[in-house]
């Protein structure tokens, strides 16, 4: 089973990859995204996976009685989850403004922060 | 969405889910629930009173400001945390009292609680805030 | 209520409240933040809570210091477990250096915000988030999980993408979409480090990483995992060839925040790699990836500074060298002696006063002037005398002139760069720094120097108008981080002692690993 989710982590990763070399804004949040989700199942699979034993350890007990899934990872992709969807929210809305502000989505003609132009200092005065 | 049969039932439902939301708050910890869940059950509630009856109710409703609210529970999160330095051990560790409110009746409070019922404001008043954010675009 | 007990997992002694020093930093900003917000309407009072509780925090971070320096590391697990379960906070020597020198930095710039963010900004959030920043970035130095250092990157990436765009002219829109991609993407490359090192050992805990790592050789998935830290870091830490994203953010925002990022954000990519190459993956440190990163420093020293002399924008020459500086961290962490981890731990504090001081002063001449264009500063040394001999002083401390802080690094550095007969670094130093006062002594030329040029005498007097009634106080913030520079350059025993000390922990993990499981083993 590992070794599946490895190869779709591994198709995840490429087809990240490919969307953030691109110049169009909305492909490279799409590349994002599927890198961050990519990561989830990346974090999901090193937990070792296991199936049918839920992390429930029996009242009164202090350790399982028999070998059970492990819960860390779940933690830890709720959190990366979280974080991410924060993040991803926040993006997209910046790539909408900045669409709406610069009128174009292309990342190689947004140049306001730095314009083509050349700058130079004076030789002398 | 302005239909009547939305406007009716929406006040009604929403006061449901806040109630469901609390319900699942104080659920958690031991059995499945908690803030995090609740909190979402509870923005949706708001969300939902937001598009039957529009914006301006909803903040009525909430009389603060959402962001204070988030703000409050991460406040309330936070010194959660802090109570622990009374007792002389580590940050967010769990403490418990259990006060007898009547005879044999025990209410377990304790700062997990407090934690999650920050993380419940936390969740609700971010969520919010972005919800009526969306719904005021339109 | 029948009570489980918990011996086995959960420690049992009392901790002392002087141990949660450890945690003020943290959590006195995080506190503070929250009642800010909660107060959104009385923008009036909020830089005084702000720097009110910003102080209490320098306080703190000193009493720590203070306590590391008696004690060593000292560490406190969140909720009670005994680490390796519960999330560790730990604070070495160069946590709290850092944690100390970052709130110092914060000060000064909640300082200057007093009279450079405007109301409707302030109740849109500069305050909180500035403190919030605080809280991502002491949290970082301060904890000793590897999934928890994640975290607080992002706790300070989103405050900065918060304070980025703040006001949202169409120039920050450009920048700060440039700036939250590349930071979101690093982000996530170390989370698949984190992921990868995760599957590898099991545990995300610095220690218990560190003593499991240490015996093992360097190969197989350990080189994919250093590489990817590697990758993450140096891209957050601006390195070469990832550094492009700064140049083209740092420049947009209100100065009062780039000044905030270049004074901390890159430093804490650079922390990640000092914390990472010598305590978490030790055998990385020695392995072949130090060569790669000590040509990766070259790099970003040389092309951090041929920037720098190219630009005409002050702030963007500042941002280029910015990423000089980085160079010469990265040379010193690749180095990894013990004096050149000293070297670096003492040029990270520097770096952090100085990049603040400089934005700050940039900040200080757009006010009297509405522009940061070479081209059209000039005959500032007139009407200014006292801007210009503050621009010069701490030019000379940026370019490494002795008394100042920025030449003992630099001087150690070098000698230790041809000690460890590392020549291309030596030379990589000494090109860099000629390159930075070729372009800081351009930079003084020509809007210092420079006579008054004819139709500019209009505009100059307009924007002698248009002064703010805090302009005055804005001298403060730069006058506080001048002074602080002078004392370290020139009595450097007391930094460089610490850094010492520091850089000793790094090169020894025992006593990291003692202050962590101190109650285990």
């Amino acid at each position: 089973m590992e070794s599946y989710l490895s190869i779709l982590v591994g198709l995840y990763f490429a087809c990240s990859v490919y969307l953030l070399l691109s110049q169009s804004l909305v492909r490279i949040l799409i590349g994002i995204a599927l890198l961050g989700n990519g990561v989830n199942l990346l974090i999901f699979t090193s937990g070792r996976i296991t199936r049918g034993v839920p992390p429930i350890i029996e009242k009164g007990a202090k350790v399982a009685e028999a070998s059970i899934a492990n819960p860390l990872p779940q933690a830890l992709i709720l959190t990366a989850i979280v974080i991410s969807f924060a993040l991803f929210a926040f993006v997209l809305v910046l790539s909408y403004r900045a669409y709406q502000e610069i009128g174009t989505d292309d990342t190689a003609k947004m140049r306001i922060a730095e314009p083509i132009e050349p700058s130079h200092l004076p030789k002398g005065y | 969405m302005n239909t009547l049969i939305l406007r009716t039932i929406v006040p009604l439902l929403t006061g449901l889910m806040v109630i469901y939301s609390i319900v699942v708050l104080l659920a958690g910890h031991n059995d499945p629930g908690g803030g995090f869940i609740g909190g979402l059950i509870a923005a949706s509630a708001f969300a939902l009173y937001g598009i039957a009856c529009g914006v301006a109710p909803v903040r009525r409703a909430l009389y603060f400001h959402p962001i204070s609210i988030a703000a409050f529970g991460m406040l309330l999160s936070a010194l959660s945390g802090v109570i622990s330095l009374y007792k002389g051990v580590p940050f967010l560790t769990g403490l418990w009292w259990f006060p007898e409110i009547a005879k044999g009746v025990e209410v377990p409070l304790s700062t997990p609680l407090m934690f999650d019922i920050g993380v419940w404001l936390v969740v609700v008043g971010s969520l919010v805030t972005i919800a009526l954010a969306l719904e005021e675009k339109e | 209520m029948k009570t489980i007990s918990t011996e086995g997992a959960m420690l049992q002694t009392v901790t002392a409240a002087i141990d949660w020093y450890i945690l003020a930093p943290v959590v006195i900003p995080l506190v503070t933040a929250a009642i800010l917000i909660i107060f959104r309407r009385s923008v009036g009072l909020h830089p005084y809570i702000a720097l009110l509780a910003l102080a209490g925090n320098i306080y703190a971070s000193f009493e720590l210091l203070m306590k590391v320096k008696l004690e060593g590391p000292l560490a406190m697990t969140m909720g009670n477990w005994l680490p390796p379960f519960g999330i560790t906070f730990t604070a070495d020597f160069l946590g709290a250096i850092l944690t100390l020198t970052s709130s110092l930095a914060v000060f000064c710039v909640a300082l200057y915000g007093m009279g450079d963010a405007s109301s409707r900004e302030r109740r849109f959030g500069f305050y909180p988030l500035i403190l919030t920043l605080l809280v991502g970035v002491n949290g970082s130095f301060l904890t000793g999980d590897i999934f928890n250092l994640y975290v607080w990157f992002e706790v300070f990436v989103i405050s900065s993408f918060g304070l980025i765009v703040l006001g949202g002219t169409r120039k920050q829109l450009d920048g700060a979409v440039k700036y939250c991609f590349l930071s979101l993407i690093a982000t996530t490359l170390f989370l698949i480090a984190t992921g990868y090192l995760y599957g590898l050992y099991g545990t995300l805990n610095m220690a218990d990483l560190s003593k499991i790592v240490a015996p093992l050789k360097f190969e197989g998935p350990l080189v994919v995992v250093s590489g990817l830290f590697l990758l993450a870091f140096s891209m957050k830490a601006a390195a070469f060839p990832l550094y492009f994203w700064l140049p083209a953010s740092y420049h947009t925002p209100k100065i009062v925040v780039s000044a905030l990022f270049a004074g901390l954000l890159t430093k804490v990519g650079a922390y990640s790699l000092l914390r990472t190459f010598t305590i978490i993956l030790p055998v990385a440190g020695d392995s072949w990836l130090m060569g790669v990163m000590f040509y990766v420093g070259v790099g970003t020293a040389i092309c951090g500074a041929l920037g720098a002399v190219a630009q005409t924008d002050l702030r963007r020459l500042f941002s280029f060298l910015l990423v000089a500086s980085i160079g010469f961290m990265l040379i010193g962490i690749s180095i990894g002696t013990e004096t050149a981890l000293t070297a670096t731990i003492f040029y990270m504090v520097h770096s952090i006063l100085i990049m603040t001081a400089l934005f700050l002063v940039a900040g200080v001449i757009y006010e009297h002037r509405g522009s940061l264009d070479l081209r059209s500063l000039s005959g500032m040394n007139k009407d200014l005398p006292f801007l210009s001999l503050l621009f010069l002083g701490l030019g000379f401390v940026a370019m490494g002139f002795p008394p100042f802080s920025g030449f003992w690094p630099k001087f150690v550095l070098i000698s230790e760069t041809i000690k460890q007969e590392a020549y291309v670094g030596t030379f990589a130093i000494i090109f860099s720094s000629f390159l930075s006062i070729i372009s800081l002594g351009r930079a003084f030329a020509f809007g210092f120097w420079r006579p008054l040029t004819p139709n500019a005498e209009d505009e100059v007097a307009a924007q002698a108008k248009k002064l703010s009634v805090y302009s005055k106080l804005q001298y403060l913030p730069v006058l506080l981080l001048m002074i602080l520079v002078t004392i370290v350059g020139i009595a450097p025993g007391f930094l460089f002692d610490l850094s010492s000390m520091g850089a000793k922990g790094l090169v020894d993990t025992s006593s990291y690993i003692a202050a962590v499981f101190g109650g285990a083993s």
